[in-house]
């Protein structure tokens, strides 16, 4: 799967609710179910480490300290970067006229 | 397979090619997933399908960080300090080529052309090691556990055998040799045997400090190293009256006490860092 859709869908669920990493891992992993685990986390890493993404900690009640995830203003603008592409892609492909789940 | 251990496997996995920072953040997420999954009532074996084998897992973080290395590497700000990694690793080449320089040219009044070509080969050598460590750019299968546990286990043997040759070398109370050409033979055999362990110890500390900062074996090389060092020295200077060797041991507590206690000092530190070590890795992995 190609990574840049993968961090377009991370990046997303950042935008919708801040989210810690078994949550975000679970739901890429349900819509991706070939890609691997550590792919994923890798992913959110990297996002962390270029500055789109910050952590906080929370301690629910009977639960485990969870590290959050939350957008950055940076994200935020790449992540209208990538909504960009996506969508300039998006458009490209359906110009053919591509039936949904189409199988030569 | 349980969550302790899949957790202990990614480490020894990840500890072969990141730093102990960067494997343990790594750990603690995983350690953190597993006790959301938990919470979400899934068990550890279903948790442990779910992230995959942790060969499978390492993998995977090995070769995302590699694709990632040439983008996310922070470019460095010019006249910024190096990273103190990459300093201490520089100067402990420098250091390393200085001592090889002495080990070569000052004992043996080989010439000093020699062992500056050698110096820099060396030098070349590690420093291009270390460069493309960084860059990863050795190949896996160099970085592999396999590689480093037979790297590890073979370097700490040799240590702890050749300690105890040198010993018993110097626990002989009373060395008498009477075919004075034989003795010679011998102990420039000894002279050329010590100088090449040195550069074994050396190479291996700088190795260790380069790419594992496993502090037991730092410390032992770094001892031992030295300890070789002026053995070979010490038996340089004896050669130079060897048609009187006649070695009891108040000749080399007295005479020769310095280059005795190194030795011991490096057996002592050795054996006293082992468990210290130990103790201190349980401790933090604990907390």
């Amino acid at each position: 799967m190609n990574k840049g859709v993968l961090e377009f869908c991370i990046l997303f669920q950042l935008y919708q609710k801040e989210k810690y990493g078994y949550e975000i891992l679970k739901a890429t992993k349900t819509a991706f179910p070939e890609v691997h685990e550590a792919t994923i986390y890798s992913i959110l890493r990297r996002i962390h480490a270029a500055g789109y993404s910050e952590i906080f900690f929370t301690r629910e009640t009977l639960g485990p300290e969870r590290k959050y995830y939350r957008l950055t203003p940076a994200g935020f603008t790449r992540l209208r970067e990538s909504a960009a592409e996506w969508n300039r892609t998006v458009r490209a492909v359906a110009s053919f006229e591509i039936p949904l789940s189409f199988e030569p | 397979m349980g969550q302790q251990e899949y957790l202990a496997a990614l480490r020894r996995l990840l500890r072969t090619r990141l730093t102990k920072k960067e494997t343990e953040i790594i750990v603690a997420d995983y350690r953190e997933y597993f006790e959301s999954g938990l919470a979400d009532g899934k068990s550890e074996e279903a948790l442990c399908l779910e992230f995959g084998t942790p060969e499978s897992t390492a993998q995977e973080l090995f070769l995302q960080r590699q694709a990632d290395t040439p983008q996310t590497g922070v470019p460095r700000i010019p006249g910024a300090p190096a990273p103190l990694r990459a300093r201490v690793s520089f100067w402990a080449a420098v250091v390393m080529c200085f001592l090889l320089y002495m080990a070569f040219a000052w004992p043996l009044n080989s010439s000093p052309t020699h062992a500056v070509a050698l110096s820099i080969l060396l030098l070349t050598l590690i420093l291009g090691f270390g460069f493309a460590e960084r860059r990863n750019l050795l190949p896996a299968w160099t970085c592999s556990p396999a590689i480093y546990r037979i790297v590890s286990t073979q370097f700490y043997l040799t240590e702890l055998s050749l300690t105890a040759a040198i010993c018993l070398i110097f626990l002989q109370t009373d060395l008498r040799f009477s075919n004075e050409g034989l003795l010679t033979q011998a102990a420039t055999f000894m002279c050329i045997g010590y100088r090449i362990f040195f550069i074994l110890f050396f190479l291996s500390f700088v190795w260790n400090l380069l790419f594992h900062k496993n502090r037991i074996f730092l410390f032992g090389n770094l001892f031992f190293s030295f300890g070789v060092f002026f053995t070979a020295l010490l038996l340089e200077r004896q050669m130079q009256n060897i048609s009187t060797l006649h070695i009891t041991m108040e000749t080399i507590t007295g005479t020769y006490g310095a280059p005795f206690f190194p030795i011991l000092l490096g057996i002592a530190g050795f054996l006293a860092l082992a468990p210290l070590g130990k103790r201190w890795g349980a401790r933090k992995l604990a907390t």
